[in-house]
């Protein structure tokens, strides 16, 4: 499932793709917590998005595809007992009047019961996941 | 009668395993915890079946769950997602599936659960022996929850007539019967002419109590 | 029908054969049944499967430290563990295919399905058990994905199990007359490329509740739940766990619906026995709906590649072949068993002479499959209920006249079927006269001519089928002739209690079937009196000494093994009570009669005693009696019921392969709306014929069941699974059982054409052949017309409809003469 945002940060595109190897500051990033780098381009943390059924914590893994003034792409997995959702994110940034413009694009699949159970809900809940945790994110930088 | 439940059950339980403790420490635990609102424990009581029950209830219990460990086995559990009725309980007057109902929100309430529905002397009342001569169970693990909403329907004055029946069941899944002997045994204990079970004229019970039951509707398509 | 029963000393007419009301009911109704999770057992723990996400992944890592910090946490099952602690299941398929590695918790470091459990969680509470199987970490590295059957034997798959070799199971195949002389010579062929039996199941209201007591002093499993098949379960856990299996007990009490697919229960039974004996803890597994959707057990899915049929001018039907790919998932359980239980049905309902399959059982990742309600039969049963519709469609034979050219007729019964099957009795021309009757046959062909251009256009379906039951065993030596079973039995025992009470128990499982009361019937009607006043055991017990190897409650068996098993006991019994009453009464043994409960001199009814008298005697006063008497006599009838079954010949596929063969015709009349593709059924009709009825009420009860999960499964139903393997049906949102408001009132009517072979005539019956599939096809193929598209899938959803309506299918359907 194809899903896709957008929104406004107010730092620069280069502090913005700093933040993938920055710990300290992602810890500070509400639903995030534990977050430690993992490898040149990995990152381990708790990644706990809110759904209608509270915030639900999923052990995930951040790894850094590529990493460039304009874009940047991302493979997030994310378990939790026998629930999984794989997402690739492509982020492109465009400088704005008060910072910069994030645009996001995520194919993201989601697997175990969450793919038979939510099927009717959790692209809705994954969308609003996603643009939360990068806005989030792009606040702190 | 009280019942207690340790606190150490104290956790959200969302349904399906996603539940809120931390997989990576307290922290995360305190985190979601304080993302939730209300206490972990919650006094709880309610009227079931005409007795009082009293517990202290995990807030992520289910009422179904909170109803069967207080030991009534007329709710059960058949789907998890509200889709079967296996559950159906009257709640201060009107019938919900206890899978979507929280204990806690049953706080004060007067339930009524299958095991209340037998006529005082403990015998089957008319709706349950309609049930037995129409050979409306099989399995009998819908049962419970299709009395209840049949005996909804029968005091609702909706008119006792085959598609108002069947509207008034699809929220209660069968699995054995293919519906059609409940239909008729709902339309039966609501006084309306229904085709007899096949083979029967006279009804004898497994005891050699004979009761004609014949109806006005002679048995359709027996030979 | 008459019954005196004014007075109890009055002889009655027979109980068998009367829709007497059930004995089961009171307790069901009162909300006193003991289902699965109602069974209170003091320190119980809760255990919770950790399941994979991924339909086909390696597991890198799996890390358990998480679950200390939950409270209650119990303790863990992992993999390794299972592996060192437990042999592989039994493989019934020969090499190499037998090297599949099965065990309770995912095998050799893989997964192979969503939904595969992977590590099994125990907790003091169903909350803190969930708690500590979420905070269990597993790392997968992803494989390839199969859900395709084609694809699976493609060049190149990927392997689900790399000691079989491929992802084939199983195969083998029958050639039975000369079906290519027959498509060669025959006036007109048709053929077909390919069409497919889909993926659903029974799903039945109480998913698997599995209680394991382990008592250590002993060195003894208890398990309470519902085991719908007690000594094949006993067998294959104790064959993984290395196990005495006199040590191993197997309970059932009440039990919210099998139709086969509990056969399977014994896979995650081993991994909560084996977690009872770790923990020394009694465990209980609750399964949710959603795991019983991934792993409860799928009924066979099937696609039938190539297929031909020879037809003659006159109509005449003389056979066809085709091959065949059955889907079993990723484990092959039961399998591949159903690679010969649908020859048990090879000719459907005709009298076709010419048989050619060629069937391969093939892996993919998906749920496994387990025998389900018209197992393995009604597959073969549908494709040639398609067939002959599909051609009497393109060859313009009238759909009724057709059927009737076709079927076996009532004076060739005992017919033998071109594999050696015995039908044993029928009447099929009768059986589809009344079934048209029953839905106002020309009324509604003249309903179809008048809204023929209206976009709602109606079709009228029939389906014509078979339920083949008490299985002779000896088929299993045809998927593998090592396998050493034959024939079959079942096991029943009827005793006098110190006060003169009747009790019986038999190794069948009754999940609704009704057994308690027809299991009374016979026995009251042999000792002259009152069901009521039969105890009949609810459920099983493997400690009863009522079993045998094949006991239980599957491949409608128990009207011909079950209650053949009790007359046979109640034989002994009766004969007991009338050497006691003979002693005691000093007259001659003949001369004497049970009735209402006495035991009487035939000639002098004031001579007489009470069952009370006779038991008295016989348990506490056995010093008053005759030497030989008390020495012979225990007041305990145990016997078994042999059904009369030879060994088939292996190499030639050709044997009887189960006793009795029930018949069921359906009629439908379908209207579907042209612009959604909706099919509403407007009227729906069944004939059954299953011999000698004991209940008829209780018959009829089984067909309605048995139709509407064939309706369910014909528009509703579908395990389907997306390119990745995630199950699209994992509820009762996704997965629509029918609700009693889609469905029309169910017309049914029977016909009776007693059994030669079986003990009082009656066949078993209750699986239903998937004859609504076949139906329901049938009539949306009659909406469309001939030319038009074709119906070549048994699930018909609006999509597919609206699809066919658009002339989907035609394209795959050749009148090739």
């Amino acid at each position: 499932m194809n899903l896709s945002g957008e929104f406004t940060a107010a730092a620069t595109p280069q502090a913005l793709t700093g933040l993938l190897s920055d710990a300290g500051r992602l810890e500070g990033v509400g639903g995030l917590s534990s977050v430690s780098v993992s490898g040149a381009d990995t990152l381990d943390c708790i990644f706990s998005p809110v759904t209608s059924l509270g915030r639900i914590p999923l052990r995930t893994t951040i790894t850094t595809l590529s990493a460039a003034p304009d874009a940047a792409a991302l493979r997030v997995v994310g378990v939790r007992g026998h629930q999984a959702v794989d997402a690739d994110i492509a982020l492109e940034f465009a400088p704005a009047d008060s910072g910069t413009t994030v645009r996001w694009t995520a194919d993201v699949v989601v697997r175990g019961g969450a793919a038979s159970v939510g099927q009717r809900v959790w692209s809705e809940l994954a969308s609003r996941a996603i643009g939360d945790v990068l806005a989030a994110a792009a606040s702190v930088a | 009668m009280t019942d207690t439940v340790s606190p150490d059950m104290a956790n959200r339980d969302t349904g399906d395993g996603t539940a809120s403790q931390g997989t990576a420490g307290n922290d995360v635990r305190a985190r979601v915890r304080a993302a939730m609102t209300g206490p972990d424990v919650v006094a709880v009581t309610a009227r079931v079946d005409g007795r009082q029950i009293e517990g202290q209830v995990p807030a992520r219990r289910l009422l179904v769950h909170w109803l069967r460990d207080s030991g009534r086995r007329g709710p059960k559990v058949g789907c998890d997602s509200g889709n079967c009725g296996a559950c159906t309980v009257q709640l201060d007057g009107r019938i919900v599936k206890s899978c979507m109902v929280l204990a806690v929100q049953a706080d004060g309430a007067d339930i009524r659960t299958a095991a209340d529905l037998t006529e005082e002397d403990g015998g089957l009342n008319p709706l349950q022996q309609s049930f037995k001569d129409f050979h409306a169970l099989q399995c009998g693990y819908c049962t419970s929850g299709m009395l209840m909403t049949a005996a909804d329907f029968l005091a609702s004055g909706e008119p006792v007539e085959e598609q108002p029946v069947r509207r008034a069941l699809k929220g209660n899944i069968c699995r054995c019967t293919g519906y059609e002997n409940i239909v008729r045994a709902v339309m039966a204990a609501g006084g309306a002419a229904v085709v007899q079970p096949h083979g029967r004229g006279a009804r004898i019970d497994a005891d050699g109590t004979v009761a004609d039951t014949r109806s006005d509707v002679d048995t359709e398509g027996s030979h | 029908m008459t019954q005196t029963t004014s007075d109890t000393s009055t002889a009655t007419t027979s109980w068998t054969g009367q829709s007497v009301p059930r004995i089961e009911d009171d307790r069901l109704l009162k909300a006193n049944g003991e289902f699965g999770d109602d069974t209170p057992i003091h320190g119980l723990a809760y255990v919770h499967f950790v399941r994979s996400p991924y339909a086909h992944a390696r597991i890198t890592s799996i890390d358990v430290t998480g679950c200390d910090e939950i409270p209650g946490y119990v303790g863990c099952l992992l993999p390794d563990e299972a592996a060192t602690l437990t042999n592989p299941f039994v493989e019934l398929q020969p090499e190499p295919w037998s090297n599949e590695d099965d065990r309770c918790l995912a095998s050799g470091g893989k997964v192979r399905y969503a939904g595969e459990p992977v590590v099994a969680v125990a907790g003091a509470s169903r909350e803190a058990a969930r708690d500590a199987a979420a905070a269990v970490v597993i790392e997968y590295e992803q494989l390839d994905v199969l859900v395709d059957a084609k694809a699976a034997v493609a060049d190149g798959a990927p392997v689900l199990h790399e000691a079989v070799g491929g992802n084939v199971g199983w195969h083998g195949a029958w050639d039975c007359g000369d079906i290519g002389f027959a498509l060669e010579h025959a006036d007109h062929v048709i053929e077909v490329d390919e069409l497919h039996f889909h993926r659903f199941s029974a799903t039945p209201l109480e998913n698997s509740v599995i209680t394991c007591e382990y008592d250590a002093g002993m060195d003894v499993f208890k398990f309470i739940g519902g085991c719908a098949m007690p000594q094949f379960t006993i067998f294959m856990i104790g064959a993984a766990l290395g196990h005495s299996a006199e040590r191993i007990h197997v309970v059932s009490k009440d039990f919210g619906g099998s139709f086969g697919v509990k056969i399977g229960m014994y896979v995650p039974a081993t991994a909560v026995a084996l977690l009872a004996r770790k923990y020394r803890r009694p465990m209980r597994w609750v399964e949710t709906r959603t795991e019983h959707h991934w792993m409860g057990g799928h009924a066979n899915e099937r696609t039938f590649l190539d297929v031909r049929m020879a037809i003659q001018n006159d109509g005449t039907v003389l056979g066809l072949e085709y091959r065949c790919l059955d889907d079993i998932g990723a484990y092959s359980r039961y399998e591949p068993l159903g690679g010969v239980i649908w020859s048990q049905v090879a000719n459907a309902c005709y009298q076709i002479k010419h048989l050619k399959v060629d069937y391969t059982t093939v892996y993919t990742n998906k749920g496994p499959v387990h025998p389900v309600r018209g197992y393995s039969r009604m597959q073969h049963l549908w494709v040639v209920e398609r067939m002959m519709d599909i051609a009497a469609h393109k060859l313009g034979f009238d759909p009724v006249e057709f059927r009737l050219t076709n079927y076996i007729q009532p004076d060739q019964y005992p017919y033998t079927t071109v594999n050696g099957c015995v039908y044993d009795s029928g009447d099929l021309p009768q059986s589809l006269n009344k079934v048209l009757d029953l839905i106002d046959y020309d009324k509604m062909r003249a309903l179809q001519a008048e809204r023929r251009g209206t976009g709602r256009r109606i079709g009228i379906g029939i389906g014509s089928t078979l339920d083949s039951g008490t299985n002779n065993f000896g088929q299993a030596r045809i998927i593998n002739a090592y396998l050493p079973f034959a024939g079959n039995t079942e096991g029943g025992l009827v005793r006098m209690g110190q006060d003169g009470s009747i009790y019986a128990v038999t190794g069948g499982v009754a999940f609704g079937q009704g057994h308690e009361t027809t299991s009374a019937q016979v026995i009251a009607d042999m000792l002259g009196i009152t069901p009521g006043e039969v105890f009949v055991h609810r459920g099983g017990d493997s400690s009863l000494s009522a079993q045998t190897g094949f006991s239980g409650s599957y491949a409608s068996q128990f009207a011909v093994t079950g209650i053949g098993a009790l007359i046979n006991a109640t034989k002994k019994l009766v004969d007991e009570i009338k050497t006691v009453g003979a002693a005691m009464l000093q007259a001659p043994k003949d001369d004497l009669v049970l009735e209402g409960g006495f035991v009487k001199v035939a000639s002098d009814h004031e001579r007489a005693l009470p069952f009370a008298a006779i038991a008295g005697t016989v348990f506490f006063a056995p010093g008053a009696l005759p030497d030989d008497v008390a020495d012979e006599v225990n007041l305990v009838g145990r016997a078994v019921y042999r059904a009369p079954l030879a060994l088939p010949d292996v190499d030639k596929k050709y044997g009887n392969l189960t006793l009795t063969y029930a018949t069921q015709v359906h009629a439908c009349v379908v209207e579907i709306d042209d612009e959604t593709g909706e099919t509403t059924l407007l009227a729906y009709a069944m004939v059954d014929d299953c011999g000698t009825p004991i209940n008829p009420m209780i018959i009829e009860g089984q067909v309605q069941g048995a139709t509407v999960h064939g309706i369910g499964a014909a528009l509703f139903e579908n395990f389907g699974y997306s390119p990745e393997g995630q199950l699209l049906g994992g509820n009762f949102y996704d997965y629509h059982a029918p609700t009693a408001y889609d469905l029309p009132t169910l017309r049914y009517g029977s016909v009776v054409s007693p059994s030669p072979f079986t003990p009082i005539g009656a066949k078993g019956m209750g699986e239903g052949g998937g004859a609504p599939q076949h139906t329901v096809c049938a009539a949306i193929q009659d909406a469309l017309g001939a030319d038009a598209g074709m119906v070549l899938d048994s699930h018909n959803p609006p999509e597919r409809v609206l699809d066919l309506v658009n002339g989907q299918g035609a394209e795959r359907v050749r009148v090739l003469r």
